[in-house]
């Protein structure tokens, strides 16, 4: 059976996560400004809210950790392992099927 | 740096929830990183301290919330945490069985590993001495309710842990020891030598189902204690040292004294339904029909030593006390009663029933010196006896309750050290008791 694709919606911030740290590790305060500068601030969310996705796609073992100490401060920065690099690709392609989707029924013939 | 109320907030209802420790120290810590990057940036931008402080805080978002999606997000991240209905309520009681299956093949795993390492007469030293035990008729039983009770609770404490470790609360903990103790009511196992059986049974297995409630109760302290509510942690141990305060006297108590005539004795009742159901200690369903039409019940003597005065009255075990000092006994208590406040030397008149015939004995009374006493201990209370469903002034909520002694005396034979109790007081494992200390007996 063919999948359908409300996995896809609960995966935006998988997808926006690992896409960023597949540049570099961050820390989440970082992830967040990314995400920001990223969209422009387009989309909005309590700050906090990042960390249980962290820990969440750590426990998937999609993104690592390491604990740095920064200025007298300790910090976790996140990393993307192999398995989550394997993940971003699906959700890459899947997102890009569902934006050409979406895309042509908005420019179609009932826009 | 101060910690804010949006952090302690944050970690109070993450503890609350019932996070692991370490997951809370990470994530409070990443939190605060977190409020204080913001609060650095705002005031950068030129705000104030509070201004910096109120931004930061709108920016993360409400603290409760963020608690709640970390927690629900640590619970969704595991097997147990997505099943808590069937990990904590339906799983514990089934692994009873299966527990003690592999207890077993463990326990004969390393008799075949002692086997090999230090050669055949290892294996049949240790049979010889599993059977050894097995004649010993009185430890068997204890140890089959101390292995029984120990694997559990050790289930109890890994249900406890599982439920911490994935985030389901201590609600869940608290399911898994309860059911799991309500499943030890009814679960038994029989131990002798060469043999092991596993079996429920309607007969209640009292002592097995309070080691996970006491998991339990170990469990909830912790939690408070996690919560930093100290009061609730400390309070049964401060109960316990005051109790203990509070019995401990250097003073000898005086030595007191009452009536004496020697002898055990049990009510006796027209044999009934209500007779044979009850299972109280005090009572026998033995009044002989010609007897019951005369009065409700009377006095049975159970044993009778040969240096107590009613012996050398006359009176025998199996006699039926009917009257004492001419006024029909109907309560052991009363008959108790009567002869404790018998001057020593003085003369009881007893009518007394034996092979269809009444007799009469005077029983000169004797003295008894003793001591009161009170105490407090922990043990598996007496909840073990069977249901006594005859009206009595004492209450049993299983494992709460008030029993006074109905008149039951042993004698001390000879031993002149014994103590009589007169109630108890017990709650789980702990009893608090109040009787006398005989210390000589004189006819």
């Amino acid at each position: 059976m063919k999948k359908t694709n409300p996995s896809f919606l609960n995966g935006v911030p998988e997808l926006l996560v690992l896409k960023l740290l597949s540049g570099r590790e961050m820390y989440g305060y970082e992830i967040v400004q990314a995400i920001q500068a990223e969209t422009k601030n387009s989309l909005s969310f309590g700050e906090g809210c990042i960390y249980p996705y962290l820990h969440y796609f750590e426990k998937e073992k999609l993104v690592s950790s390491r604990r740095k100490e920064v200025d007298g401060r300790n910090r976790y920065y996140y990393q993307i392992t192999p398995r989550g690099r394997k993940r971003l690709k699906e959700l890459s392609s899947e997102w890009s099927r569902v934006t050409v989707g979406i895309g042509l029924v908005m420019g179609g013939k009932y826009a | 740096m101060p910690e804010s109320n949006l952090i302690q907030t944050f970690e109070r209802r993450l503890v609350e929830l019932g996070c692991p420790p370490q997951q809370t120290r990470r994530a409070v810590q990443e939190m605060a990183n977190h409020y204080e990057d913001l609060q650095h940036a705002a005031r950068n931008e030129g705000l104030s301290a509070a201004e910096a402080e109120a931004y930061a805080e709108k920016r993360l978002g409400e603290p409760v919330v963020l608690a709640e999606h970390a927690a629900s997000g640590l619970r969704q991240s595991s097997w147990w945490g997505r099943h808590r209905v069937l990990g904590f309520c339906i799983l514990p009681p089934l692994c009873f069985g299966p527990a003690w299956i592999l207890c077993v093949l463990l326990c004969g795993s390393l008799l075949w590993l002692l086997e090999l390492a230090f050669g055949p007469s290892t294996g049949s030293w240790v049979t010889g001495v599993m059977a050894r035990i097995g004649q010993a008729g009185d430890f068997l039983p204890i140890l089959e309710a101390v292995l029984n009770a120990s694997v559990i609770g050790w289930f109890a404490v890994l249900f406890c842990w599982l439920a911490a470790k994935s985030a389901a609360g201590s609600k869940w903990a608290l399911f898994a020891c309860v059911t799991s103790a309500v499943h030890a009511v009814f679960f038994h196992i029989h131990l002798t030598a060469h043999h092991l059986a596993i079996a429920y049974s309607w007969k209640p297995n009292w002592i097995c189902a309070i080691s996970p409630l006491l998991v339990a109760g170990g469990f909830f302290l912790r939690q408070r204690w996690r919560e930093r509510r100290p009061m609730a942690a400390f309070a049964l141990p401060v109960l316990f040292l005051v109790l203990f305060s509070g019995c401990a006297t250097q003073e000898k108590k005086p030595v007191s004294q009452r009536g004496w005539i020697g002898g055990e004795y049990k009510l006796a009742r027209k044999k009934s339904v209500a007779t044979e159901v009850s299972a109280s200690p005090a009572m026998v369903g033995c009044l002989p029909q010609e007897l019951a039409r005369k009065q409700k019940a009377a006095v049975l003597v159970t044993s009778l030593d040969t240096n107590a005065p009613a012996q050398a009255a006359g009176l025998r075990t199996d006699d039926l006390v009917l009257e004492l000092n001419h006024q029909p006994v109907t309560r052991l208590r009363d008959f108790r009663r009567i002869i404790d406040r018998s001057a020593p030397g003085s003369i009881l008149a007893v009518r007394a029933y034996r092979d269809r015939q009444t007799l009469d004995f005077e029983v000169p009374v004797g003295k008894e010196a003793f001591r009161r006493e009170g105490s407090f201990r922990i043990a598996l209370p007496s909840v073990v006896q069977g249901w006594d469903l005859w009206p009595n002034p004492g209450f049993s909520l299983v494992f709460v309750g008030y029993e006074p002694n109905p008149g039951l005396r042993q004698q001390p034979g000879s031993s002149k050290d014994h103590f009589d109790e007169d109630w108890k007081v017990f709650a789980g494992i702990f009893e608090v008791s109040r009787g006398k200390r005989i210390l000589a007996q004189k006819d």
